[in-house]
């Protein structure tokens, strides 16, 4: 019975005493509170989930026999299911939480129309499962329209690989959580916008438009010859680069001022960053086509957008990094800080390898080797998945009016996160140069080249169980939060301190 | 975690909030309508759009391959090996015997055998035929431009098989070639065949199916 008066507490907190100038924050989180937990729970699911499943897929690279008489854990249905519930399942739900959270405290007013969101993001949740399942059940290929919407069976296009009959309710859910978004912004009090509603916004209709690009142009009317190629590279590029890195994005604005307690440096260049990074991250998918049966402008329209990422990724740089290294002693004892601190570092680094990676000389070397891979999921996990996990810690405590269950739990996610992305990214960034620098150079045979490689192979694998660890502990921490019994400092309602003004200092 | 021990790591409950939304929204919109003069992002980001335009710049003139949509290549070097390929022994003129020789090597040698001897029992042989050597050359080419089927008797040996024209899409020219190269091959010594002669019997038989031996036994006379 404690069990169930504790979630019960969890989700309708009664807070006694005087509220000390927060009654519109509380307002407002209380409002918010039953849909945001309600994306947060399966974020946290699958987060556990995904990991699960790339460390089997990132084991049978190096032991090929591992799971081997299980026909549903073969590894052409492992590897999709790893990156569509990372994505799909940890990123989008984790970072739409917090994309939504940002939206509703910055626009200033209890949100309304709580009914849709909670409905649209269960049904994007449950689609999903379904769409995993039907990636591991397998199954035929539909050849047209009609018949997609009967068979089950993995569609060959990078992160659109789940059964196309899954599509439209994906879509569907999507259209109920962004309108609610726009709702949301729309009925904000301070007319003034902030730089993380511009990402928040722009992410949701950029999702929107390339899901359903591509899903016409792949599913509903394919399109012929290299042109499928052209539109997977595109949207594959765009989910990361102009839907998952903008709500991250998004968290950084928000996060680094409302923690820091100082305005972000030089912030009267964040409308030009905005813009660029959208226009030439947008163009840039078409760069890992280079040799490909593409016209050659199309390949160097590419490379040259991949490489105007420079001038946004500068001004990102500067700005994130001053204002963290002006407050450095405040970081280490702010848990989403630290969080957001190794989040942008690892975002400076992503960028550079993006850049590096889209070059003709490195993609004579490393194109179709585990290089590309080792930089999404430097984008997807040393960045975004960093920067929400500390923003969860932040809204978490404030939803619910708790204090942090267990600092070592924190600890434990923070450092299994961090050790376990730099091994895993760098150990399939430098396996996949070695392995290309080796194919390209040397008489020996392919068998010995890929031999030679297993102990990166191996390294990748600890460091997928270590972010396995780092997940766990996240669930565990999580599942705390909501059904710890509430002490009693938790129940008054001072346990968060007012919100001081932030000052504007010269920068 | 204690608080009164500082040598545990210690992390607080909540992290604190230093700034409200309200004033984040405020102060950041009064930023941005600052002018700043001078400021390291301001530096740092105009040298990186100035390098942004120079690569630009430097691929836009060297891998587009003039924006021509059929050119997957990118690199100056290859497409101008590409545009300048020679196949090899490209420009060498072909004699008339040598062109019948590889159109008979595609589409006759298959029963005919390379050597024109034929298959004992099922193909009858080319080489010392009375019917390729005949000295109308009307005989052979009528053969090759319609085929012929059923029995035949070719020195003195009885076959039963079925050949179909196997020269529809050929021009004159291809044709007498074949008949030419067949007729003077494998030892055979007969007259050389001109497109016009192939011109002429094909305007007298028109478009037909295969001949019979028993049709063009008046040859033999």
């Amino acid at each position: 019975m404690k069990f169930i008066s504790n979630i019960c507490s969890s989700l309708w907190p009664e807070l006694s005493g005087e509220l000390k100038g927060r009654e519109t924050q509380w307002s407002i989180d209380s409002s918010i509170r039953y849909p945001l937990l309600g994306m947060i729970k399966p974020a946290a699911f699958w987060f556990v989930v995904s990991l699960i499943f790339g460390l089997i897929a990132s084991i049978k690279l190096h032991s090929p026999g591992f799971l081997g008489s299980c026909e549903w854990l073969t590894y052409g249905k492992v590897e999709p299911v790893f990156w569509n519930s990372l994505i799909y399942g940890w990123l989008f739900n984790a970072g739409l939480a917090c994309a939504f959270w940002l939206l509703a405290r910055l626009g200033g007013a209890p949100i309304g129309n709580g009914f849709l969101l909670t409905v649209s993001l269960s049904i994007w949740n449950v689609a999903l499962v379904v769409g995993l399942i039907g990636i591991l059940m397998g199954g035929t290929l539909p050849l047209n329209w009609r018949e997609s919407l009967t068979v089950s069976g993995q569609l060959p296009y990078e992160w659109l690989e789940m059964p196309p009959f899954i599509a439209p309710i994906l879509l569907a859910s999507f259209i109920g959580m962004g309108l609610w978004g726009l709702l949301t912004f729309r009925e904000r009090v301070h007319r003034a916008s902030y730089a993380s509603q511009w990402y928040v916004l722009a992410a949701l209709f950029a999702f929107a438009w390339i899901y359903t690009a591509a899903q016409i142009m792949l599913i509903r009317e394919p399109s012929q010859g290299s042109l499928q190629y052209l539109v997977g590279s595109w949207y594959a590029n765009n989910l990361l680069m102009i839907v998952i890195v903008p709500l991250a994005l998004a968290c950084v604005y928000y996060l680094l001022p409302k923690a820091l307690g100082t305005p972000i440096v030089g912030y009267n260049h964040s409308g030009r960053a905005f813009w660029s990074w959208f226009i030439f991250a947008s163009c840039a998918g078409s760069a890992e086509l280079i040799n490909g049966p593409i016209p050659a402008w199309v390949t160097a329209v590419g490379i040259i957008a991949a490489f105007g990422i420079l001038y946004p990724l500068t001004v990102f740089g500067i700005q994130f990094l001053s204002t963290l290294f002006a407050n450095f002693t405040r970081i280490w004892d702010t848990l989403s800080l630290r969080f957001v601190l190794f989040g942008c570092i690892g975002f400076i680094v992503f960028g550079a390898y993006y850049i590096y990676g889209s070059l003709r000389s490195t993609q004579e070397v490393a194109q179709f080797s585990s290089f590309s891979n080792g930089v999404q999921l430097l984008g997807l996990l040393g960045f975004a998945s960093m920067i929400f996990s500390g923003f969860l810690y932040f809204i978490l405590s404030r939803l619910l009016n708790k204090e942090l269950p267990s600092a070592a739990l924190a600890e434990i996610h923070f450092w299994m996160q961090l050790s376990g992305v730099l091994l895993l990214v760098s150990s399939l960034i430098t396996g996949g140069l070695q392995e290309g620098e080796l194919m390209n150079g040397s008489t020996v045979s392919v068998l010995s080249i890929v031999v030679n490689l297993k102990s990166y192979y191996v390294m990748a694998s600890l460091g997928m169980f270590l972010m396995l660890l780092g997940a766990i502990a996240f669930l565990v921490s999580f599942t705390l939060f909501m059904f710890s019994t509430r002490s009693e400092k938790e129940e008054t309602g001072t346990l968060i301190g007012e919100s001081p003004e932030l000052e504007a200092s010269v920068s | 975690m204690s608080e009164d021990n500082p040598d545990v790591l210690n992390l607080p409950g909540i992290d604190e909030s230093k700034a409200s939304d309200e004033s984040i929204v405020k102060v950041h919109s009064r930023i941005r309508r600052q002018r700043v003069a001078g400021s390291a992002v301001a530096f740092f980001s105009s040298t990186a759009f100035i390098i942004v335009l120079t690569f630009g710049w430097f691929q836009l003139r060297r891998h587009t391959a003039g924006y021509d949509p059929q050119m997957y290549l990118s690199e100056r070097g290859d497409i101008h090996a590409f545009l300048n390929y020679v196949p090899a022994g490209a420009g060498v003129e072909k004699t008339p015997f040598e062109i019948g020789q590889e159109l008979y090597m595609m589409r006759c040698s298959s029963c005919h055998q390379v050597n024109g001897e034929g298959m004992a029992g099922n193909f009858p042989p080319l080489a010392g035929s009375e019917w390729v050597l005949h000295e109308d050359a009307a005989l052979p080419i009528k053969i090759v431009l319609a085929g012929i089927a059923g029995p035949i008797t070719v020195m003195g040996q009885q076959y039963n098989s079925n050949m179909a024209s196997v020269v529809g899409d050929l021009e004159d020219r291809d044709v007498a070639n074949i008949v030419t190269y067949i007729r003077q091959s494998w030892g055979n010594e007969a007259s050389e065949v001109t497109a016009d002669q192939v011109a002429s019997v094909k305007e007298e038989i028109g478009s037909r199916g295969p001949w019979t031996a028993e049709e063009l036994q008046s040859y033999f006379e």
